[in-house]
């Protein structure tokens, strides 16, 4: 249950920040920072809201997650890779090693291999789409093989 | 001279990827569903290396200036995350919401322009638990090496996120590695 909640977390997160700075062209560093700093405020001021690991956690998916949003259209050139990398960011974090914790940029080494994750997701659907394609012209080009 | 900055700085980055990678495998080893999951991340992963295209621009004085701004960036988020008890969260966000603004603000600076973007990468060497970093001293350091690395793969991975991040793990490491063979 907590997974699906880190995932939504992801999702939502990294499609804001790649929102605000692909659709309202707010600078990139702008648009990952701001919602982070009023997730991370609003929880601060409001410690009752959830129970306070899930709050915690929820602030540090919310935060890296933004980082893979922070991808440019000419990489993420559909908004389903960030989604998808949003998501994959929360299973990453949830399940990487604990020998990292406490190291700064592990969040954002996260979300890079999550957004690498969706851009190799991305160019092997269109691979295999362009595969299908070939063998389709190529069974009615020789209808007999078929 | 350009060339070989960028295969060494590609190098980096694919070394980090596969320390992360292998770090989590060797901890759960016992776990297939991540060993299943870790394995695909890394196959599309490797995908997303090979459709990647570097650019070709020189490198200038003026980029080291970016070094002292990824300086400033990391110092100031442990500081507000040590001596004001905030979390590393909020101190990096709100760091990097202020410089976010600067070039607003400086509207015909060049620097503020500029300023952004390495003072954030900092933010995330600042994000460094107290217990990993032993005080400011571990800081520079590896804002430094961050910096350094942050120049040197200026023409690498434009674009992808959490380049900055993975900049500043690899300062963190780095330095943790540097602080351990010689203290």
């Amino acid at each position: 249950m907590e997974i699906a909640l880190y995932i939504l977390t992801g999702i939502i997160s990294a499609l804001l920040t790649f929102v605000l700075h692909q659709k309202y062209k707010i600078s990139n560093v702008k648009a990952s920072a701001l919602p982070a700093l009023v997730v991370g405020l609003g929880f601060y001021f409001c410690p009752e809201f959830l129970r306070p690991e899930l709050m915690c956690q929820i602030r540090i998916v919310f935060f890296g997650a933004s980082f893979a949003g922070m991808a440019s259209g000419h990489i993420a050139k559909h908004w389903t890779i960030v989604a998808f990398s949003g998501a994959v960011f929360a299973f990453v974090y949830q399940n990487s090693a604990q020998f990292f914790e406490g190291f700064g940029g592990n969040l954002g080494a996260t979300a890079f291999v999550s957004i690498m994750a969706g851009v190799g997701a991305a160019s092997l659907l269109l691979k295999s789409k362009r595969f299908r394609k070939q063998m389709k012209s190529q069974n009615s080009n020789n209808p007999d093989q078929s | 001279m350009t060339q070989l900055i960028r295969i060494v700085s590609l190098s980096i980055f694919i070394g980090l990827n596969l320390f992360m990678i292998g770090m989590t495998l060797f901890e759960n080893a016992d776990s297939l569903v991540i060993i299943l999951g870790f394995g695909l991340l890394s196959v599309l992963v490797a995908m997303a290396y090979r459709q990647h295209r570097s650019e070709e621009k020189s490198h200038v004085i003026s980029d080291f200036q970016d070094v002292a701004f990824v300086c400033l960036g990391g110092i100031l988020t442990y500081a507000i995350h040590v001596n004001f008890e905030a979390s590393a969260v909020i101190a990096a966000a709100l760091v990097g919401t202020i410089a976010a603004f600067l070039p607003d603000i400086f509207r015909n600076s060049k620097s503020a322009k500029r300023l952004p973007t390495p003072v954030y990468c900092g933010a995330f060497v600042g994000m460094t638990a107290p217990d990993v970093a032993s005080g400011f001293a571990f800081i520079v350091l590896a804002s430094l090496l961050t910096g350094l690395l942050f120049v040197g793969s200026k023409n690498i991975l434009q674009g992808y996120g959490g380049k900055l991040g993975t900049l500043a793990f690899g300062g963190v490491v780095l330095s943790t590695m540097l602080t351990y063979i010689l203290l």
